[in-house]
């Protein structure tokens, strides 16, 4: 079996990290937090990779002349202007704050309302194209939490807050339970497959 | 005239006719015997006299022609395929072409070899030379020969049959051509080409060849209409929300009623009240610009009531975005808190790394986190004391209180799972609260009803936001969007009530009635 100089870097740090949330050893406390470190550094410089990668490629589009270069003219510009402003003004100068209230918040904002009226339209076309027995059942469900969340103007119905709370707390949660065990079994694998070599990440 | 009597039923006809006109038998043979043959054997050699046809003087000429050259053909010796062949060239006057039933390597390997051979001039003929004597024949085989002529029965019917001319078999009747037909070469018996086909067959070849001469060409995409009902149905639906959204704002009416609190919601109240004065709380803001309108409006009340109690606020992130989010929330209630950065409050900025780097609050924060996010040196400098919200703070551990505000449900499980054991650990003192989506309540629910708690108490969604502020006696933080927020959900319902409605009777309405069933029956 090849077992390259990477894998056995990566189940050392791996160990040692490990080693550390459990055993209350100071060299090995002073070792994990010491890679930490340099992994978050990792990470910082990642995110400017990933910066450096956005403008290649969006740049070889325009130049190139392919379909959708309009879009990622847009985009350099964009990130050229926010960058110069904010790496020259600070990011709490009030030019940084301008463009993220007045561009970024809106855009992002609008892009998840949107969201809510494609529930409400999904909602609708559910009993259309399927009007199943569990179809009912989750149209019901939803519209229950939804009148029970919002206020409803003197209207009363006697029950409906219990009934979100029930819902809520009881088949909710049990579902919720039953993803977070399964989170943490499938984080417990994927750890050990890194641990043991059988899963490689790294590798390029 | 004369007469000829019919083989068949015994009847005259006239000699004349080729069928019996009764029967329909015929009365002359296809082939006549052989009159050469008869001439020269009037008698054999038993003396018994072979019958003689008596319309054999009155054959027409050509056909005696047709009888003579076959005579000739019969007395010829056998030739080679290679002779028949030339004979054949000669009479279609085509020396090129193939003959028919010859293979075409056949044909051309026997013209290569013919070339070869022509270029050989053949020796020049020796008179001198005597040829093979005949050699003498065995007994059994002259006995036969002798026996063949003397037998009448086979003489005659052996009659039309060639006469062998040389070799051992020579004078002998019937005998097989050896060098003719052996080496005559055959082609494949043929067979008809046509394939009987039926009509839906036909049909079936039609269409696969309109399938396979289809495959090569481009179809053009069927139009789509530009309106079609789909799109008015999203038009009308996202219409009717957004209408009566901007409607409860523009003209807004009784006033609803804000929610009343659920149970983690006044832990986590109790838990700010309980704050000492001048307490430290650290407050993550944990989500992207998409998901500020819930999350602000829901943590409104509660950073309200943290600054309503004098706490030092400590504003970290592990998203990119999330310390411009934080400055602009302090911003936005800065007409009623005057909070100062650098005195009431710090922003520490972006943790990178991710969730992963949350493990770094628990040790030492001055080393993760050394700047503000305006370049200041935050844990103090030759010429800066340390700022007052980190007076005394080394890790995570030793504030007072750690509030998340949250979106994401990753990010809310790393902060219960890496940072809530370090905080209990630290202080009996130090809890974790949360403002969440509502979308992470069943996720974070199980959390807090853990025992002991692993979230002490927690905002979730609008209603958990505004139900805190009811708690909080400051209902005017949500009115704005309360009203709001209930009339579109109630429009939701409405919709999705009606439409239920209407596609679960419409089948019923549609469906044909028994009568017209039983009538097109």
């Amino acid at each position: 079996m090849k077992f390259p100089f990477s894998v056995a870097v990566a189940i050392g740090i791996g160990l040692i990290t490990l080693a550390g949330y459990f055993l209350n050893i100071p060299v090995l406390q002073t070792l994990r937090m010491a890679l930490i470190e340099w992994a978050t550094t990792l990470a910082a410089v990642a995110l400017l990779v990933g910066i450096a990668n956005l403008f290649t490629i969006h740049w070889n589009k325009l130049t190139s002349g392919k379909v959708g270069g309009l879009y990622s003219a847009i985009l350099i510009v964009s990130l050229v202007l926010t960058l110069g402003v904010v790496g020259w003004f600070g990011p709490t100068h009030t030019y940084s704050k301008w463009i993220f209230n007045n561009v970024q918040l809106p855009v992002e904002g609008s892009l998840l309302a949107l969201l809510a009226v494609i529930l409400v339209v999904a909602g609708v076309r559910l009993l259309r194209l399927r009007s199943s027995m569990l179809s009912i059942i989750f149209i019901i469900t939803a519209m229950v939490i939804l009148l029970a969340t919002g206020p409803l103007f003197g209207i009363s119905v006697p029950g409906l807050t219990e009934l979100r709370s029930w819902i809520a707390q009881v088949p909710a949660m049990a579902g919720a339970r039953g993803l977070l065990l399964g989170i943490g079994l499938g984080i417990v694998a994927a750890g050990l497959r890194v641990l043991i070599g059988s899963d490689r990440p790294y590798r390029g | 005239m004369a007469e000829i009597n019919c083989p068949l039923c015994g009847k005259a006809n006239p000699d004349d006719f080729e069928v019996c006109q009764y029967c329909q038998a015929r009365l002359k043979p296809l082939l006549a015997p052989d009159s050469a043959e008869e001439n020269s054997l009037p008698q054999d050699e038993t003396g018994v006299e072979e019958p003689t046809s008596p319309a054999a003087a009155e054959i027409p000429e050509w056909l005696q022609e047709l009888r003579q050259d076959e005579d000739s053909l019969e007395l010829e010796p056998e030739r080679s395929s290679d002779e028949l062949a030339a004979d054949i060239s000669e009479a279609t006057g085509d020396a090129g072409s193939i003959p028919t039933g010859t293979p075409d390597w056949i044909y051309e390997v026997e013209q290569e070899t013919q070339r070869d051979f022509d270029h050989i001039e053949p020796p020049p003929p020796s008179p001198a030379e005597p040829g093979p004597e005949p050699a003498a024949l065995p007994d059994w085989l002259e006995s036969i020969r002798l026996g063949l002529h003397g037998t009448p029965g086979l003489a005659s019917s052996q009659a039309t049959e060639p006469v062998e001319s040389t070799g051992p078999l020579a004078g002998l009747r019937g005998v097989l051509a050896a060098d003719a037909l052996i080496s005559r070469s055959r082609g494949p018996a043929t067979r008809p080409a046509k394939l009987r086909v039926s009509a839906n067959q036909l049909v079936h070849i039609d269409l696969l060849r309109e399938l396979v001469e289809s495959e090569g060409k481009s179809q053009p995409l069927p139009q789509k209409p530009s309106i079609s009902s789909e799109h008015i149905l999203r038009w009308g639906i996202a219409l009717a929300v957004c209408l009566a959204v901007v409607w409860s704002i523009i003209f807004p009416g009784q006033p609803a009623a804000l929610p009343a609190f659920q149970e983690e919601t006044a832990e986590l109240n109790r838990l700010i009240e309980q704050l000492p004065d001048g307490g430290q709380v650290l407050v993550a803001f944990d989500y992207e610009p998409g998901e500020f309108a819930e999350l602000d409006a829901a943590a409104s009340a509660v950073i309200d009531h943290l600054m309503i109690q004098g706490a030092y606020l400590t504003l970290v992130s592990t998203t990119p975005l999330g310390p411009v989010l934080a400055e602009r929330f302090i911003e936005e209630l800065q007409p009623v808190h005057h909070y100062t950065a650098g005195v009431q409050y710090v922003n520490l900025g972006y943790i990178p790394g991710g969730t992963a780097s949350l493990v770094m609050l628990t040790g030492n924060m001055p080393r993760a986190l050394p700047y503000t996010i305006e370049g200041l040196a935050a844990w103090g400098s030759e010429s800066q004391p340390v700022l007052p919200p980190l007076q005394g703070i080394q890790n995570v551990g030793d504030y007072d209180l750690v509030m998340v505000l949250v979106d994401d449900p990753d990010v809310a499980r790393a902060w219960v799972e890496q940072v809530e054991p370090f905080i209990s650990s630290s202080s009996p003192q130090g809890s974790l609260g949360m403002v969440i989506s509502a979308q992470l309540e069943p996720i974070i629910r199980p959390y807090y009803d853990a025992n002991p708690r692993q979230v002490h108490g927690f905002v979730a969604g609008l209603r958990g936001g505004a139900s805190y502020a009811r708690l909080n006696g400051r209902e005017e933080l949500v009115r704005s969007y309360w009203d709001s927020f209930g009339v579109g959900l109630f429009m939701a319902v409405l919709l999705m009530l009606v439409a239920g409605l209407m596609y679960s009777t419409y089948p019923l309405l549609t469906r044909p009635s028994k009568s017209d069933s039983e009538v097109k029956g």
